[in-house]
């Protein structure tokens, strides 16, 4: 019992530390919402006095009476009104507040996660975690706690009245409540639970189906099988229906006599009524008292139906923020105090695991100041892993990577940030003008620089095209940048930046390859006398590197100059073939 | 009323009639609902006109009220088991057709709406939206219409009994009804406003999420999370005052709905006196106010519930509008030429192509080749119908490609683009895809030819390893190969290629471009080209600049007449 409360702690205990100092909010809204649930019974006492008075009092009609009486049973309704809708726009304020604070504190969370984690997650899901988790909260405190606060007061203080005026005819009418109490008792067992759970997955397996229906769409389409692909998501959105048509008419019998019941006090009362004229007992007192309780016990059952829905939307707001805390349970690195980045970069023995398979093992080579150090190999290699691990994308599992002499670890964010420029694949600009896109990698570029900077990396025809140059702001409507050209703008960002340590990716000139031949000359001008470590693709680029690391399997199969390489005659000489043999390829012709 | 149906809610049509069903039976359940009153009155009138001494009141005896009640909750049962299950019946079936009628749809979109990402995104929301719609369809809406005409009913016959006490007691229910559908305006634009701040909110995450490279490469971490704290906050405050809005109406037309017991008690009283009415109408008309107006409450509720509806009608009808591709589904072919006359097209801002005229003949290999942004990778897609274009004609042996059904026309067509579809089954039947009943030996063959047999042998269970969701097992090069086997086996006579495929996977890149080789011999070949080098032997070179053709034909004769082409190849030399 213990552990299954710990699993699933009481809602609002993970709550309410995102309310911060507007907790007592929550609490003002229930109140009122009591109080609310209060006054909007007194009309019917005062209904019942008029008839009362009418009855009982045979000296006959007082108008000005009636007339209080009327105007006191309208102002307690219309107050009753007003204190709930100010219970429901506290109630609000408290549930925006809470579900701001939850995307708040996560959002947080997420950017110091390190940048290993944003590889294999989708930039989508993440969002709809954290957002639409947040608003999962909202109806559960904004409108069901309130409710609950209006659903436990006004019963009591109706039961009080229910035994007040007449305990026989009071506990008659409670008989439809009691009734639709046990069966809603009888509907909330773990079947039920377990029925809803499967629906929930049912929900989500469907959504991933579509998913993957819409992604084969034009697959199936241009091979002329979209029925059948169609066919397996239709069978599961009509398997989806046959069970929940289930799981619903399981209920049906229940939810009829539920519905018979409810409502229906006069059928419980008016016998007993019968029953206590056919004792003799007061005729008027009676009717008297038989009215206030049809009056009153349609809005205890009412009252009652408010209630069944709470545990609904506690489940969901509790199975969202579960999501959130899963999605972000993921490591944050820890950072040093270093902040004086020395030159040079150092792997020694360091191996890396992604998920239970080993990437990396014992890798050990060193990037001298001021070198150019070339990695190359088969995709799946582990060429990547290196290049991330060397921007502290995550940290190794075992052995060491210096900076200088200095583990990256021991330094301070900032600083190491500051200290190495990565250009990959898929670089972004910001929605703003490319001046200021620019100005990130320095704050303070004079014109001139900026001009250099796009002229070494080929952007400066790109700027020339438009008509507001470097004012352009970047994403709006009518600008529009191919993937090379904003690998290039990136590239610019990057000399400014003017880092020591620049771990590039080559693959990042395929993205335009009109223009591979630009981005690679960019490149060569970028690492000029700067500690560079590139992922090479085409092996043109790598014949001038002072080393070349040939990885495969997640080791250093061979390393040297190019011509060393070339000398020995193995891996890297095949992959060199390969190369030559690809670069004189022709289409059509006498090859088609 | 099915249309009105239909339009309003963006139901099917049988969904329309399901739901008028639901209303109907929903409308006789209310109407069941009016026996406990009925024998209350019955009961009070009974006894109290003893009393009184008025006349003409039902006079019962214990043993009939107690057999009427029995009959009543029994027939009370069963019209509500009927409702129920004929509601719930009709709901399911609504969001299962709603289902397919989406899924449909998106077949029926023109290909190149599926490059998008936010198609797929759009079709799970769509998905998830259609549960929303569950919620609404169950309670809000039959609801609504059924405890519309109930009360109208009730209210019919509350001013036949009496009209001047019935007026007293209704006047508030229009005025109420009223001042609430006067505020929904204002309501409609304060949740405009709410869906936009919040979409604003979630693309600026998205944004910084896709970002995150460079946020954190250039220490902007306080910067981006301030600007979309910003964001959040300006979006809450929209929200709250949407909520405050709508609460505010609701509470009004509430509060303004309790101003009926006023009337009723003053104005009876003096009809009362006046010897109008009895003490029994009195008395029925008092209890009446306490519950007549709580079905009206309930239909204001559900009307904010259906407000925030709205959004998801709207997105359901966006994709309803779509537009989608039709034609005829027999071709009239004379050969496999394809023929461009003056092609004009261009996305929702800026055009692309502008009057292209040119022809990819049968058995040849046409280029097309320009700077990046020239329309190459547009063209050789209208081709295949990816898009309408706007103006001009492409024709495929003499027809029309716009009159033709997508997928009649693609049988022709084999595509080798950069992007590769893969399902999570085993090779096999990946390959299988490109032709439906193809025997194992012909799957063997086309595997062989596009080079697929070195890395198929290499998996741990051959040709028949399931390759994971959309293929994450292989490599770009394998990825590629095998799309390449796919369209081997489908044997078309049109090849769209992009030989940008082929530098997927450098290591393999030559063993690409052989089986890039075998699929296009004796075909119908576009090819967009991005390298000067490999294009040299095709029979045909388009060059293209800015959505125009700036010069056409063999290798030797651009270099001989065209300066961009000059340009070009020694831009590549370098």
């Amino acid at each position: 019992m213990k552990e299954k409360q710990k699993k699933k702690p009481f809602v609002l205990k993970s709550l309410m530390p995102y309310a911060g100092r507007k907790g007592y909010m929550l609490y003002m809204a229930m109140i009122l919402s009591a109080a609310s649930g209060i006054m909007v019974l007194m009309p019917m006492v005062y209904i019942h006095k008029i008839v009362k008075s009418i009855i009982l009092d045979s000296s006959g009609v007082d108008t000005l009476m009636i007339k209080n009486y009327a105007v006191y049973a309208a102002a307690f309704a219309i107050a009753g009104l007003l204190l709930y809708s100010i219970a429901l726009i506290v109630s609000h304020i408290f549930a925006f507040e809470v579900e701001d604070n939850i995307i708040k504190v996560n959002v947080e969370k997420l950017m110091k996660k390190p940048l290993g984690y944003f590889l294999n997650r989708e930039s989508g899901k993440i969002r709809n975690v954290i957002v639409d988790g947040a608003a999962q909260t909202h109806s559960f405190l904004a409108h069901q706690l309130p409710d609950m606060a209006m659903s436990v007061i006004s019963p009591i203080i109706l039961l009080g009245l229910f035994l007040y005026f007449d305990w026989r005819l009071g506990v008659a009418s409670l008989i439809p409540l009691i009734f639709s109490m046990c069966l809603m008792a009888t509907m909330m067992n773990e079947e039920v639970k377990r029925d809803r759970d499967k629906y929930f997955e049912d929900l989500a397996n469907l959504s991933a189906e579509t998913v993957e229906y819409v992604r084969g769409i034009p697959v199936v389409k241009t091979f002329a099988q979209s029925v059948e692909s169609f066919k397996r998501l239709h069978s599961l959105i009509i398997n989806l229906k046959k069970n929940v048509l289930k799981l619903t008419f399981m209920y049906k019998n229940k939810m009829a006599f539920y519905e018979a019941v409810v409502a229906s006090t006069a059928f419980f009362l008016v016998p007993v009524a019968l029953f206590l004229i056919g004792r003799g007992e007061d005729v008027r007192m009676v009717l008297g008292n038989s009215i206030i309780y049809l009056l009153l016990g349609p809005v205890l059952g009412m009252f009652v139906m408010r209630t069944t829905t709470i545990t609904q939307f506690s489940f969901f707001a509790v199975t969202a923020m579960d999501k959130i805390d899963n999605m972000l349970d993921y490591e944050e690195l820890s950072y040093g105090e270093a902040s004086e980045v020395a030159d040079g970069l150092e792997f020694k023995n360091v191996s890396f695991s992604y998920k239970d398979e080993k990437v990396l093992d014992n890798i050990s080579f060193k990037v001298n100041k001021g070198e150019t150090v070339a990695l190359v190999g088969p995709s799946g290699g582990g060429k990547s892993t290196i290049a991330r691990l060397s921007a502290r994308f995550y940290d190794a599992d075992s052995g060491e990577i210096l900076i200088g002499k200095t583990n990256i670890k021991e330094y301070d964010k900032k600083a190491l940030m500051r200290k190495i420029a990565f250009v990959f694949q898929g670089s972004k600009l910001f929605k703003m003008s490319l001046k200021d896109n620019l100005l990130l990698g320095k704050e303070n570029a004079t014109a001139s620089e900026i001009e250099h900077a796009l002229v070494n990396s080929g952007s400066k025809e790109i700027i020339d095209n438009l008509d507001k140059g470097l004012d352009t702001v970047y994403g709006t409507k009518g600008t529009y940048f191919s993937g090379g050209e904003v690998q290039r703008l990136a590239i610019a960002r990057a000399f400014l930046k003017d880092a020591d340590l620049l771990i590039l990716d080559e693959a990042t000139a395929f993205a335009d390859p009109e223009n591979e031949n630009i981005i690679q000359t960019s490149f060569k001008k970028l690492s000029e006398n700067k500690t560079t470590l590139i992922i090479a693709h085409r092996l043109s680029t790598v014949v001038d590197a002072d080393k070349i690391l040939v990885i495969d399997d997640g080791k250093i199969v061979e390393e040297g100059r190019h011509e060393e390489l070339l000398e020995k005659g193995a891996t890297y000489k095949k992959l060199w073939d390969e190369y030559q043999r690809a670069v004189n390829w022709r289409i059509g012709g006498q090859n088609g | 009323m099915d249309k009105y149906f239909i339009k309003k809610y963006a139901l099917t049509e049988t969904g329309a009639k399901n739901l008028k069903k639901a209303i109907f039976s929903h409308t006789i359940l209310n109407l069941t609902k009016m026996f406990p009153p009925i024998i209350a009155f019955t009961f009070l009138f009974q006894y109290l006109g003893d009393l009184e001494g008025i006349k003409g009141a039902l006079s019962l005896s214990d043993i009939l009220y107690i057999g009427v009640i029995l009959i009543m909750l029994i027939v009370m049962y069963f019209v509500a088991r009927w409702d129920y299950v004929r509601l719930y019946a009709a709901v399911y079936d609504e969001t299962a057709n709603s289902r397919i009628d989406l899924a449909n749809r998106m077949k029926k979109l023109p290909l190149s709406y599926f490059g998008k990402r936010d198609l797929t995104d759009l079709a799970t929301t769509m998905m998830g939206d259609i549960t929303i719609y569950e919620e609404v369809f169950s309670h809000a809406v039959p609801h609504i219409y059924s405890t519309s005409i109930s009360t109208a009913i009730i209210a019919v016959m509350i001013l036949g009994y009496n009209w001047k006490l019935g007026i007293a007691a209704l006047w508030v229910i229009p005025v109420s009804l009223l001042i609430f559908y006067l505020s929904k305006k204002k309501q409609r634009k304060t949740i405009d406003k709410w869906i936009q701040a919040s979409r604003r909110v979630f693309d600026d995450l998205q944004e910084k999420i896709e970002q995150i490279e460079e946020i954190k490469s250039y220490n902007l971490e306080e910067k981006a999370t301030g600007g979309f704290f910003d964001k959040l906050n300006r979006a809450t405050k929209v929200k709250l005052e949407t909520e405050f809005v709508s609460g505010v109406s609701i509470a009004f037309a509430g509060i303004l709905l309790k101003l009926g017991i006023v009337t009723v008690a003053i104005i009876g009283a003096n009809m009362l006196i006046a010897g109008e009415i009895n003490v029994l109408v009195y008395i029925a008309f008092l209890i009446l106010t306490a519950s007549i107006y709580l079905p009206i409450e309930n239909i204001l509720a559900f009307m904010a519930m259906i407000n925030l509806l709205d959004s998801v009608v709207t997105r359901m009808k966006e994709i309803k509008t779509m537009p989608i591709q039709e034609g005829k589904s027999v071709m009239n072919i004379k050969n496999y030429d394809i023929e461009f006359k003056d092609v004009h097209f261009g996305y929702d801002d800026y055009s692309v192509i502008n009057g292209v005229s040119f022809a990819a003949k049968q058995g040849e290999v046409t280029a097309l080749i320009g700077p990046s942004g020239s329309g190459k990778t547009t063209l050789t897609k209208l081709a295949a119908r990816f898009w309408d274009i706007d103006k001009g004609q492409i024709l495929l042996g003499g027809e029309d490609i716009g009159k033709v059904d997508p997928e009649t026309l693609l049988k022709h067509f084999s595509i080798v683009f950069q992007d590769v579809v893969l399902f999570n089954t085993s090779i096999r039947d990946n390959i299988r895809i490109g032709k439906k009943g193809a025997t194992d030996e012909e799957i063997l063959h086309a595997a062989k030819i596009a080079r697929c047999h070195e890395f198929i042998e290499k998996m741990p269970e051959g040709i028949d390893t399931v390759i994971g969701e959309n293929g994450e097992r292989l490599s770009g090069g394998e990825r590629q190969r095998l799309a390449i086997a796919r369209a081997i086996l489908k044997d078309s006579p049109i090849i769209l290629m992009d030989e940008a495929t082929a530098s997927l996977d450098v290591e393999n890149e030559s063993l690409i471009q052989e089986a890039l080789s075998e699929l296009i011999k004796n075909k119908t070949v576009i090819v967009i080209a991005h390298r000067m080098r490999t294009i040299r032997n095709a029979d045909k070179i388009v060059l293209l600049n800015q959505g125009k053709i700036e010069a056409m034909g063999t290798d030797g004769e651009l270099r001989a007449s065209s300066k961009l082409y000059r340009d070009m190849i020694e831009k590549s030399m370098s």
